[in-house]
């Protein structure tokens, strides 16, 4: 798939997580726990609380939009820090079917998408076109 | 809180979740990185955390390699980053092969 079609594939899949958020099944509390295990989140947080902060993630305009291919399978990931995150910056990351792979705020968002040769697509205004 | 220390809490946690995202363990993995580079500020109390840490990273390889394969692939990711040897925790590959020591 040539280069600009991922900012297409990518539109699309923010669009259907904005619509609905969607995890494998059984998937996403064991995230939450993990994030409440780690401090991410706090201990009461729940699940409402989790899909709130993501889906601030998933609209801010300023925040960057990556890819990373591994063999046949695309990923995409929107770094950024939501609105009463405390300066933690998060990424949502995602595969083109609008199902996500995993929320989580690294140690530094910059050196692990360097390290892990995510490639940058553009600000979420300029893949969403808004 | 220092920085080892926030670290190494970090990684216990990490290393009872194997089965989420490859890309959470890829950030384990980073995070064990950071330790080794200053392990030198444990104490001999946290150096007892941080090694029954890694016996459980080691128990549950077979785990985590599963989860970090279906998004990476582990010996490029050590060519391309030039990851010391003595950095056994990225050779998920390789531990997850060993057979269990019996203690």
């Amino acid at each position: 798939m040539p280069f600009a079609e991922k900012f297409t594939a990518a539109a699309c899949a923010i669009l259907a997580l904005r619509s609905r958020l969607r995890w494998k099944p059984g998937s996403e509390l064991r995230h939450l726990l993990k994030r409440k295990s780690k401090e991410h989140l706090p201990p009461e947080a729940t699940v409402v609380d989790y899909r709130s902060l993501i889906r601030r993630v998933l609209v801010g305009p300023e925040n960057l939009v990556y890819y990373y291919p591994f063999r046949e399978q695309d990923y995409y990931a929107v770094a950024g820090e939501p609105e009463g995150a405390q300066g933690a910056r998060w990424l949502v990351m995602f595969r083109p079917d609008g199902i996500l792979e995993t929320v989580f705020p690294p140690t530094d968002v910059s050196d692990y998408v360097r390290q892990h040769c995510f490639l940058l697509l553009g600000r979420m205004r300029e893949v969403m076109n808004e | 809180m220092s920085d080892a220390l926030r670290l190494l809490a970090s990684y216990e946690v990490d290393v009872q979740f194997p089965d989420v995202s490859g890309f959470e363990i890829l950030e384990m993995l980073d995070i064990r990185s950071r330790i080794a580079a200053c392990e030198n500020d444990l104490n001999d109390e946290q150096r007892a955390r941080l090694e029954a840490a890694d016996d459980r990273l080691l128990r549950s390889a077979p785990a985590f390699f599963q989860s970090v394969a279906a998004i990476a692939d582990l010996p490029e990711m050590r060519r391309r980053s030039r990851t010391p040897c003595s950095y056994w925790w990225w050779y998920l590959e390789r531990l997850a092969e060993r057979e269990p020591v019996q203690t």
